[in-house]
């Protein structure tokens, strides 16, 4: 029955294949935002509308003080503090009741919360575990009021939150005469004259507007996408494996399986000729006249062997027959015509030189255009369309364990945002969490577009590329260091026209425990120290593999100069940092590193007349009691218990990729922490295993030793490393150099492990 | 190299892509609003603008009394411009103006922000300052200092000129009002005139319907050929699913 119901020719099987992804997406996605019931068959619409009100309440003496000329300092600061007082007693529970009978909602239903707005310590307005365990309490509820006291006029902010907009402004209407209610019984109760109580006064009626639009269609969209790639992929592997299945267990799969293409012929006239036989079947089962499946098949068969890529027509021939002339015309890069590693060239040396993430358009828009998701677009838009037109430069796809580890990540951090979308979307983070796609988004598409577009023989090229402008980057910052004066970002400004706005970098500046600001090209000294530990390794590697005197100089410069450079940011993790490249490449390279221990020492002489200061300054801070005293461990420390409530209440699968971010909460200091609580532990380990499938792919070519590949495999492994340890030191990913340099090493190593050598040019025909 | 291959593919898929070319001219013209359906040319009808300041002062003006108690006015000017924004000054406002009280919107100050604020109270403030109105007015205080400014966004000039004007005297009648006694009341003295401007009608620049159309017809071009990529692999696969 099922043999007889399955779709005969390979076009409708897969045209039902899409349809059932589709019909499964749809279902998810209305599932989404509507609740179904099978008994009675019914789909009823989610309440998912969120709607604001707002209000404002004065405060003032029973005899106004507004315009009175006599009025002192004395009487405002008295009246502001009891606003404040007034604030808080508004958003408790007696008021609360208050405003709930008389805006006609259960009282159970009602959460209410006042903010602190005065003017403490950081420490004190910062998010602690049990004031976030309130807020996550709250916003389960289905009404919220909350209560902003004015830190400097005796006013207060009235917000409330309800499914619609009537009940919203009605819950902000009820706040002032529940609280004159209150304070009228607390009067008559204590017996004290009820006149000389505080005024209240509220100047206008609350204002009410929907403040989640859009959100239906943003959910909708999300699940939709997201269970049709997912069935899509189960489909596609259930396939393999059954042909793979089928082929394995019959006794002439080995003869059914085409062991070799077919080499293109050299001229139209030969392809006509190859093609003949064929001819009528294949057009009759393209067109689906009056031939049997069999027929078809029998017909297609019929061609001794058939033209590589299913090319029929003479005008595809004719293309293919361009594309290679031009491909054998097309050397490796640097020596190529081909645009697109040109296009990735371009693209890391924006990544290594420019502070693009504190560039953007000056427009007004929607979303934030820094200079990397500006440029990107064209990098992807030649890809795909390279792709789509095929031949012989076109990039080619070749699945890796790093593939799969990176596809793992964002499968884990798209179940996060589907998960927890209806959540996300009540606490009114959804925008929020959406718009951090467009980055994940562009962290997979360069890895993507490297991994598929890079030959293998222009690995070392490149490799040596990346040194370069690892090289130039950490000039750069010994430059900062040594004189105040930030070169990236002086350049970007002059350079760039002036519908860009680039930001500043205070040089000179210090932080809160006097450590200098260098960053380099980065925004933060951490992304500085990142991208040159993970430019690192590359040096070291060189240093290790060069025979010649002249590369080892110059390597071992190299290995100077960024070493000095990641110190000059005088952060501790200029230490860690590059530690872990030594520990990496000596867990690999044993010998070969203890060789290069006399090298060492001049290395680090030449260091420390490159950065004055910078080294003694780090170590420094690594001392017991300073590690022990400073904010910069204290604040990391206390971000365990801060972050308690949202990972115990979001375990699995986080509260939602991209949710969790100032200035609405905490900055963690740590990405596997913050990856903890948006993404829970399903995000954690995908984001370890992506980590773990860069250092295991590259275990094969470290141990086979060939230098080449070995070279590529060891940075790559470094770099991963790197991100490892930064992710335990700061919210690493939030800071896009880094993510992008650590994903354009393992797309260099995916090149070297999925082509194999000697196929390196046949493989430019087989698309 | 791949762009010789995306060329050669557009110059063999040539026909698709010369449709492409009535589509991009259709476009520029439904944006250049020369077609008689289509959303039109897009454009911004005139606006009037209005401005003034004032200060508030005591009935001896402080700039010429050393010994007046000035601390606190910055503060009664915050706390007025929070008044302005109640429905019986915007009536009052409005019935000043000539207008209709529901075409009037006072967008109210904001609490002042030390700390980030929740995402409740910023959501809400962005929606409600956004609510539709045709005559929109904004009193703010230039806290510490004394001053309050009253911008206007009306529908012409003369009437953003009669609601400046109305919103000036407004601010007079409420510190007249609300003065415990005539002898301890503020005063609010304007700093200069209403200034009022015409923002002229604009209609969109011919520029942005030759960018619409030159954008239109590279998105064909692209679609071309990302389709003439779906084709082939489909008939890779079909080839392939035959063979075997």
């Amino acid at each position: 029955m099922t043999q007889h119901l399955a779709p005969k020719t390979p076009e409708r099987r897969v045209i039902a294949g899409i349809a059932l992804c589709a019909a499964l997406a749809f279902v998810a996605a209305v599932a989404s935002v509507s609740s179904i019931s099978v008994l009675p068959p019914r789909i009823e619409a989610r309440q998912l509308e969120i709607a604001g009100a707002s209000a404002r309440v004065l405060v003032d003496y029973p005899r106004p003080l507004l315009s009175d000329r006599l009025a002192t300092g004395g009487d405002y600061r008295t009246l502001q503090k009891r606003a404040v007082l007034l604030g808080n007693i508004m958003a408790s529970r007696p008021v609360r009741e208050i405003v709930a009978r008389r805006a006609g909602i259960d009282a159970r239903q009602i959460s209410s919360t006042a903010r602190v707005t005065a003017a403490v310590q950081d420490a004190f307005s910062d998010t602690v575990s049990e004031r976030r365990a309130t807020e996550i309490r709250i916003s389960a509820s289905r009404y919220e009021l909350e209560v902003q006291p004015d830190p400097i006029i005796p006013s207060v902010g009235v917000y409330a939150r309800a499914p619609t907009v009537a009940q919203a402004v009605r819950i902000a209407n009820a706040a002032v005469p529940a609280m004159r209610d209150y304070l009228g019984a607390v009067a008559r109760r204590e017996g004290s004259d009820p006149r000389s109580q505080v005024v209240l006064e509220q100047p206008g009626t609350a204002r009410g507007a929907l403040i989640n639009g859009g959100a239906r269609v943003e959910i909708f969209g999300l699940t939709f996408v997201f269970v049709f790639v997912l069935v899509a992929f189960a489909l596609l592997l259930g396939t393999k494996l059954r042909r793979g299945f089928a082929l394995g267990g019959s006794p002439s799969a080995a003869a059914r399986v085409p062991t070799q293409r077919a080499p293109l012929p050299q001229t139209v006239r030969e392809a006509r000729r190859r093609r003949r036989p064929a001819v009528a079947p294949a057009f009759a089962q393209r067109l689906r006249i009056g031939v049997t499946p069999a027929l078809a098949v029998a017909g297609a068969s019929a061609s001794a062997v058939p033209l590589p890529g299913g090319l029929r027509r003479t005008s595809d021939v004719r293309l293919a027959l361009l594309s290679r002339r031009a491909a054998l015309k097309a050397g490796d890069w640097p020596r190529t015509t081909r645009a697109l590693p040109w296009m990735l060239a371009g693209m890391m040396g924006i990544v290594w030189l420019v502070p693009f993430n504190e560039i953007q358009l000056s427009y007004s828009l929607p979303i934030d255009l820094k200079l990397d998701r500006l440029v990107l677009p064209f990098l992807v838009a030649t890809w795909a369309l390279a792709l789509a037109a095929g031949g012989a430069g076109a990039p080619r796809v070749r699945l890796t364990w790093i593939h799969l580890g990176i596809g793992g990540v964002a499968v884990a951090y798209l179940l996060s945002l589907v998960v927890g979308a209806r959540n996300l979307n009540q606490t009114l983070e959804l925008d929020t969490s959406v718009k951090q796609l467009t980055l994940l988004t562009a962290y997979i598409s360069l890895f993507v577009i490297v991994a598929s577009s890079v030959r293998r023989t222009e690995v070392s090229a490149f490799l040596r590329y990346t040194l370069v402008l690892a090289a130039i980057c950490a000039i750069g910052t010994i430059w900062e260091y040594r004189f105040a004066y930030n070169v990236f970002y002086s350049a970007s400004q002059a350079l760039l026209p002036g519908v860009f706005t680039v930001g500043e970098a205070e040089s000179s500046a210090v932080d809160a425990i006097g450590r200098r600001l260098v960053r380099g090209p980065g925004a933060v000294p951490l992304e500085a120290v990142t991208m040159l530990a993970m430019g690192l390794p590359i040096a070291i590697v060189g240093l290790m593999q060069s025979k010649v005197t002249r590369a080892r100089v110059l390597y071992g410069l190299a290995v100077a100069i960024i070493f000095a450079a990641t110190l000059s940011t005088e952060r501790k993790s200029a230490l860690l940092a590059p530690l872990s490249v030594f520990v990496t490449l000596a867990y690999f390279r044993r010998r070969e590193l203890m060789r290069l221990a006399p090298l060492g020492v001049g290395i680090g002489v030449m260091m420390l007349a490159l950065t004055p200061g910078a080294a003694q300054s780090v170590v420094g801070q690594l001392g017991g009691e300073q590690l022990d005293s400073v904010a910069t461990v204290s604040d990391r420390t206390s971000d365990y218990d801060a972050v308690r409530p949202d990972v115990l209440s979001h375990l699995a699968f986080g509260r939602g990729f991209g949710s969790f971010k100032p200035p609405v909460h905490r900055v963690l200091d740590m990405e596997l922490l913050g990856t903890l609580v948006q993404v829970g532990i399903v995000g954690l380990m995908a984001y370890l295993l992506m980590i773990a499938s860069v250092v295991g792919v590259a275990r094969r070519p470290i141990r086979e030793r060939t230098p080449r590949d070995a070279a590529v495999a060891l940075s790559a492994a470094g770099a991963a490393v790197v991100l490892l340890v930064v992710s335990t030191l700061f919210d690493v990913m939030s800071f896009p150099h880094c993510p992008y340099i650590a994903l354009w090493m393992a797309g260099l190593l995916a090149v070297v492990v999925s082509r194999p050598p000697e196929s390196e040019s046949e493989a430019a025909w087989s698309s | 190299m791949e762009l010789l291959t995306i060329v050669g593919v557009i110059s063999q898929r040539r026909f698709a892509v010369a449709l492409g070319l009535p589509f991009a001219v259709l476009v520029g013209l439904l944006l250049a609003g020369m077609l008689p359906f289509g959303p039109g040319p897009a454009t911004t009808p005139g606006r009037g603008l209005a401005e003034t300041r004032v200060l508030l002062d005591h009935r001896t003006p402080i700039v010429a009394d050393l010994g007046a108690i000035s601390d606190t006015l910055g503060t009664q000017a915050a706390l007025l411009a929070e008044v302005m924004g109640g429905d019986t000054t915007r009536d009052a406002i409005a019935r000043g103006a000539g207008i209709r009280p529901a075409d009037l919107l006072i967008r109210r100050p904001q609490v002042a922000q030390l700390f980030a604020p929740g995402l409740l109270s910023q959501r809400t403030t962005e929606a409600v300052a956004d609510l539709p109105a045709a005559s929109v007015i904004a009193i703010t205080a230039a806290s510490p200092i004394p001053v309050l400014t009253i911008d206007v966004n009306a529908p012409t000039r003369d009437i953003a000129q009669r609601i400046a004007t109305a919103a000036r005297e407004m601010l007079r009648t409420v510190m007249a009002e609300r003065a415990p006694t005539r002898g301890r009341a503020l005063v609010v003295r304007p700093l200069g005139a209403v200034r009022a401007v015409a923002l002229p009608a604009s209609t969109r620049s011919p520029l942005v319907a030759v960018a619409a159309a030159l954008f239109a017809f590279v998105f064909w071009v692209c679609s071309v050929v990302v389709l003439h990529g779906v084709l082939r692999v489909w008939r890779q696969a079909s080839a392939a699913a035959a063979t075997a």
